[in-house]
């Protein structure tokens, strides 16, 4: 005899029918599936032949088993240093996605071409790796394609749980050597050519307008300036007289606030960066505007730089002074040569 | 739908369910036997009196009294079954579908011939590496080899489809044979055999050349490889082959300078300096797709680092792969701080493997 039923409970008794022959059913549509089969493969660290190696090992294991031990056997034709103890292990640097290999450690056997390391349990369906040294342990075949080995995961008893076969390809050789120049680089650069002094005057030094010189260059050891005086002196050729320049290169400027004379001062005006650091040279590095550099007749360095240049920039600045026994006359002039290399 | 036939409906579905599941019933005791609608004929046998069913902890017997239980005379080319046993036996499957279809190593496909059993008629496959010679195997439900045969039915052994046998040895000849059984004392014998062999793990690569000039870098400007690389690999790994590249000076090192122009992972156009590797296609014979690997993947001067860390550079997508090619061209970037020099250079270390 059926009882009516709420609707709630027609609708729970229709449901779970459903379930329940679904559930029967669902395998002849669905057939189980196979388990898959565990993968796994060998990197060397180099493929070429005849040559050291380290590697990596990893697999990611299907077969359900307590794993006590993994044996890793090479292809035939490496040589497999014997002494177990050299081949100490690593779980660093792994390749992406992959879990450092659970209680791996230094190698328990060494038998032919096979090496056997203690592991931990694993879980399946994990990919886990581990590294062997390179260090007196293998060291690859002649060349060739489809070297074959495997990697067998095995209980304590021994008992292979997941095996591995996989293939090498060695090659002659495994590296490209890549090479490039970087040519010389150098440009050096004046802003102006002349540098008039005017009217000097017996009692205080008179500078011309700075003249920058500017330096470029991709040279190893930086650049170097020379400046060099075609006269040693301010010469008026219509009267004959000079206006020497004073001292001597001794790595110290003259200054001519207490004497006449004729100097040239060099500044730092940029030190480009991530080059190198620019030395104004001693003799010419003036401690303010009564002195400078005792100008020769030869060239005389000014500046440099240890290193290369991106733009690094000195100023020239000349400077005189009358002395009270100077003939007077319009032409005194000088022509200082500038010159710079690079270092390379 | 009224109450009575909802519970009607319920109480099939369960009692249906009861009576198929191998839970509660775990063996179908008796062998699939001439019935009709209404009528179902449990016995064979004419004979004086036997037994259909005795079981002791290790055997059952089904037997007859007065007429053959079992016969098989045979000659060099027929065999003859006769008797209740024969009778009862399922139809000798024929031999199965056994290949290899694509190049396995570990693995070889089956597909059963029902032979015209019934659909709930289970099959075991034997398999041996030498012919039956010494080694015999079966295939169980996980589909690797056991020491027991195990029946599924011809739906659960994939069907039309058929399954993959796992854990095989590689390059080794394998022989099936599938038998049949719908129920207790109804197992045939083996069928014939079908052949079909796993081959070896492979894995070819080769480089095109083992020198790259990049040339004479002028500052400000991205210089390009003169020469491509070509890495082509094959493989019948079942995870495909992945091709890893690294560098040894991080960088172009000038041994006289004692400068180097690092190696980055950016747009060289943007940069001030700078030097990579980037990839500039991918293409294979068959299987894969061969295909390039971030960071070595992009356009134009955009280039992928190359230090002493080993990186995917192109794989195989995970599939097996023929004369998959992969090409690669270096370029690298001077500023004009970059010491001037005829010796940078860097040393590229390409290798591959393959997983299986």
């Amino acid at each position: 005899m059926f009882i009516s039923l709420p609707k709630k409970e027609k609708l729970l008794h229709l449901g779970l029918a459903g379930l329940l022959v679904l559930g029967l059913i669902q395998p002849i549509f669905y057939p189980k599936q196979a388990q898959a089969a565990g993968t796994g493969y060998v990197r060397l660290d180099r493929i070429k032949a005849s040559t050291t190696t380290g590697g990596t090992v990893c697999i990611n294991n299907a077969t359900t088993g307590t794993e006590a031990d993994v044996q890793v056997t090479f292809p035939t034709g490496f040589t497999v240093n014997t002494t177990a103890s050299n081949w100490t292990v690593t779980t660093t640097n792994l390749p992406s996605g992959a879990t450092a290999w659970p209680g791996i450690t230094t190698a328990s056997a060494v038998s032919s071409q096979t090496v056997t390391f203690p592991s931990s349990d694993l879980s399946a369906s994990t990919l886990y790796c581990f590294n062997f040294a390179s260090s007196s342990t293998l060291t690859t075949s002649t060349a060739g394609n489809d070297k074959t080995g495997s990697i067998v995961t095995r209980t304590g008893a021994s008992a292979a749980i997941d095996t591995i076969n996989y293939a090498a390809s060695i090659i002659s050789n495994d590296q490209i050597a890549v090479t490039a120049t970087v040519p010389s680089t150098f440009t050096f650069a004046l802003s102006g050519n002349t540098a008039a002094l005017s009217t000097l005057s017996t009692s205080s030094v008179t500078s011309a307008t700075g003249i920058t010189a500017t330096v470029n260059t991709n040279a190893t050891n930086g650049w170097i300036a020379w400046v060099k005086s075609t006269n040693g002196s301010l010469s008026s050729s219509a009267t004959s007289d000079t206006i020497t320049s004073p001292g001597s290169s001794n790595a110290t400027p003259e200054s001519l606030a207490a004497q006449a004379g004729y100097v040239l001062d060099t500044d730092l005006t940029t030190d480009a960066g991530s080059g190198g650091a620019v030395t104004i040279d001693a003799e010419f590095n003036g401690t303010d505007t009564n002195s400078g550099g005792h100008l020769v007749t030869t060239f005389a360095a000014i500046a440099s730089a240890n290193g290369p240049a991106a733009g690094d920039v000195v100023t020239l600045v000349v400077r005189a002074k009358a002395g009270s026994l100077n003939k007077a006359a319009s032409d005194y002039a000088d022509t200082l040569t500038v010159t710079a290399a690079g270092q390379f | 739908m009224n109450n009575k036939l909802i519970k009607k409906f319920f109480l099939i579905s369960l009692v249906f369910v009861i009576s198929q599941s191998s839970t509660l019933n775990p063996q179908l005791s008796y062998a699939a036997m001439p019935s009709s609608a209404n009528y179902q004929l449990q016995e064979y046998s004419f004979g004086s009196g036997g037994e259909d069913n005795a079981t002791s902890t290790n055997f059952k017997l089904n037997a007859v009294a007065g007429e053959v239980e079992f016969g098989q005379s045979s000659s060099s080319n027929y065999k003859a079954g006769t008797g209740l046993t024969y009778i009862m036996m399922a139809n000798v499957p024929p031999a199965p579908t056994f290949t290899n279809p694509s190049s396995y190593y570990n693995k070889l496909k089956i597909v059963l011939a029902t032979g015209s059993n019934p659909s709930d008629a289970q099959f075991a496959i034997a398999i041996s590496p030498d012919n039956f010679s010494s080694t015999t195997k079966y295939v169980q439900a996980d589909t690797t080899l056991g020491n027991s045969p195990v029946w599924q039915t011809y739906a659960t052994w994939g069907g039309a489809s058929g399954t993959n046998i796992i854990g095989l040895a590689t390059g080794t000849t394998y022989t099936v044979k599938v038998a049949a059984k719908q129920g207790n004392f109804t197992e045939s014998p083996y069928g014939p055999t079908s052949q079909a062999a796993t081959i070896t793990p492979t894995l070819s690569m080769s480089l095109s050349t083992n020198s790259v000039s990049i040339g004479s870098l002028t500052p400000g400007s991205v210089t390009t490889s003169g020469t491509q690389v070509t890495t082509t690999l094959s493989t019948n790994g079942t995870g495909g082959a992945v091709v890893y590249v690294n560098g040894a000076n991080s960088g172009l090192l000038s041994s006289s300078t004692s400068y180097t122009i690092s190696a980055v992972s950016s747009d060289l156009s943007g940069a001030t300096e700078g030097y990579g590797l980037r990839a500039v296609s991918a293409t294979q014979s068959s299987g894969g797709p061969m295909e390039s690997i971030s960071p070595y993947n992009g356009s134009g001067d955009n280039v992928g680092i190359l230090n002493s860390t080993k990186r995917p550079l192109f794989d195989s997508s995970g599939s097996p792969v023929t004369s998959g090619q992969g090409v690669f061209e270096l370029k690298a970037k001077a500023s004009s701080l970059t010491k001037a020099a005829t010796d940078y250079t860097d040393t590229l270390t390409i290798i591959t493997s393959a997983t299986f």
